[in-house]
């Protein structure tokens, strides 16, 4: 990945405005001992992990060790070379935008984000969200009819992937740019500075990743549902690794979401659906 | 581009500035002429504008503490990811290029340094650099002498570096010895505008 070119450059991560020094860094890959035999590690906050072989010291394609963060089959170009790694970057950066772009227009324009993707009010009450969190944790899975829409934990993943991390993922990128930064001061703000936004650019895709892994085998399900919707009953095997995802992708990127939900749940939720408001229709 | 040409990088205040201000690429300039302008702590050093000027001129660093100065805390953000926040003190170009008085034909500045960062036998191992008169007119784009309170480190760029805010690190060149100004810049290096545009960076390195 370009990404992990670029980032190789300069194999740690900070958090604030600023950031160049290993010592304040929050994540950091390197290596340290003698040229002939260096050792690579890995560094979260405090803990280091001896990595060698994969992350701060690999082989090259020549087979010889080198000192590198992420290891030559992982970036692209798999060669150190951050000029054509940034320029593979913005060339699919420019290709995800629009895929991005198009998708958000089309699941307006087709009512796809109203009908499936909004929860509906029923679902929002907190008995109705407490049961669908009860199933989920319990691997039961809806029947029939209800097996037809996405449940409410699916939509909020849904939500919290498409309005918050893809966007988040484009932003980030874009704060990393000193003209933009003139140009839209308020934007790196949203962020906590630059090295932050960085960090936030970074771990994005992580995110995104494991929703992928945890939607994906729910997204197929929907496929083979929407194939075939006669059968009636149906009934899939629970997955583990989806099961798990899930979990994760609620404790990581759903927080702020959930957090909102219990604020607005205290204070009187749901008198009103926020959600008609959002995509006011042309004629009315 | 979405106002670009006007739009001011963020100024942090004096607690923002980074500890410890990261010093990259050359470290030292091998030549022996900066050496000997070294010895004599820069009193021989001459800032020289050229090129389409219609008043070149020769001036010393105490002539460009004589001018109107300007005092920024920025961030300067390296291509590589990493980030320093440092208070540049300096003489804004646009006053040194406004006493040089422009040609009509002027297009492009080119900063000529004093350091080489790759042995070549043609000098295309030079530093160099060059921005368009929109950067070079700038309000933050300056001449810097002093970072944090004090004159340049050797490591930073000593006697004098550009600052082009809006711009990446490899922008800010340092060890300035001439200024150029000039209608097309295929004629420097190998042709693209700078060090590391020559070596595949953008020349445009605001992004």
């Amino acid at each position: 990945m370009s990404g992990l070119q670029i980032f190789n450059a300069h194999p740690a991560l900070y958090w604030g405005n600023a950031g160049a020094n290993p010592n304040q860094a929050l994540f950091e890959i390197g290596a340290h001992g003698a040229k002939p035999n260096p050792a690579g590690f890995t560094r979260v906050g405090a803990t280091t992990f001896d990595t060698t072989g994969i992350f701060g010291v690999s082989r090259n394609a020549a087979g010889r060790e080198m000192v590198r963060g992420f290891p030559r089959w992982a970036a692209l170009p798999g060669w150190r070379d951050l000029a054509l790694g940034r320029r593979w970057h913005f060339f699919f950066a420019w290709l995800f935008v629009a895929n991005l772009l198009l998708y958000l227009l089309a699941a307006i324009a087709s009512g796809h984000l109203q009908r499936d993707l909004l929860p509906a009010r029923n679902q929002l009450r907190p008995r109705a969200l407490l049961r669908d969190i009860a199933d989920h944790l319990r691997l039961k899975l809806p029947h029939g009819d209800a097996a037809q829409h996405y449940n409410l934990l699916q939509k909020l993943s849904y939500l919290a992937v498409v309005f918050v991390l893809l966007p988040a993922m484009v932003l980030t990128g874009l704060t990393m740019s000193p003209g933009m930064d003139a140009v839209l001061p308020w934007l790196i703000d949203i962020f906590g500075g630059r090295q932050s936004a960085r960090t936030i650019h970074f771990y994005r895709p992580l995110r995104i990743g494991a929703c992928r892994h945890g939607d994906y085998r729910r997204a197929n399900k929907r496929a083979a549902l929407d194939g075939y919707r006669k059968i009636r009953n149906f009934s899939g095997r629970p997955s583990w690794i989806g099961f798990i995802f899930q979990g994760a992708i609620f404790w990581l990127s759903a927080r702020p979401v959930l957090a909102a939900y219990f604020l607005a749940a205290a204070t009187g939720f749901p008198r009103r659906r926020i959600s008609k408001n959002f995509f006011p229709r042309a004629s009315g | 581009l979405l106002g670009a040409g006007h739009a001011l990088a963020r100024e942090f205040g004096s607690t923002d500035i980074s500890p410890v201000f990261k010093v990259n690429g050359t470290r030292m300039p091998d030549s022996e002429e900066y050496a000997a302008l070294r010895e004599s702590n820069f009193a021989d050093w001459r800032l020289h504008v050229a090129g389409l000027v219609a008043n070149p001129l020769e001036l010393s660093l105490a002539d460009l503490q004589s001018l109107p100065q300007r005092t920024q805390i920025t961030r300067h953000d390296c291509v590589e990811g990493w980030s320093a926040i440092g208070k540049w003190q300096g003489v804004p170009l646009a006053f040194v290029l406004a006493r040089a008085d422009l040609l009509p034909a002027a297009r492009f500045v080119v900063f000529h340094c004093a350091d080489s960062l790759e042995r070549t036998l043609d000098g295309t191992g030079q530093y160099y650099e060059s921005v368009d008169l929109i950067d070079a007119f700038h309000p933050q784009t300056i001449l810097a002498h002093s970072l944090n309170g004090a004159p340049l480190s050797i490591g930073h760029g000593a006697p004098l570096r550009l600052r082009v805010e809006r711009q990446l690190g490899y922008k800010q060149a340092k060890y300035l010895m001439r200024i150029e100004v000039t209608d097309r810049l295929d004629s420097f290096g190998r042709g693209r505008g700078g060090f590391w545009e020559d070596r595949g960076y953008e020349w445009y390195a605001g992004i």
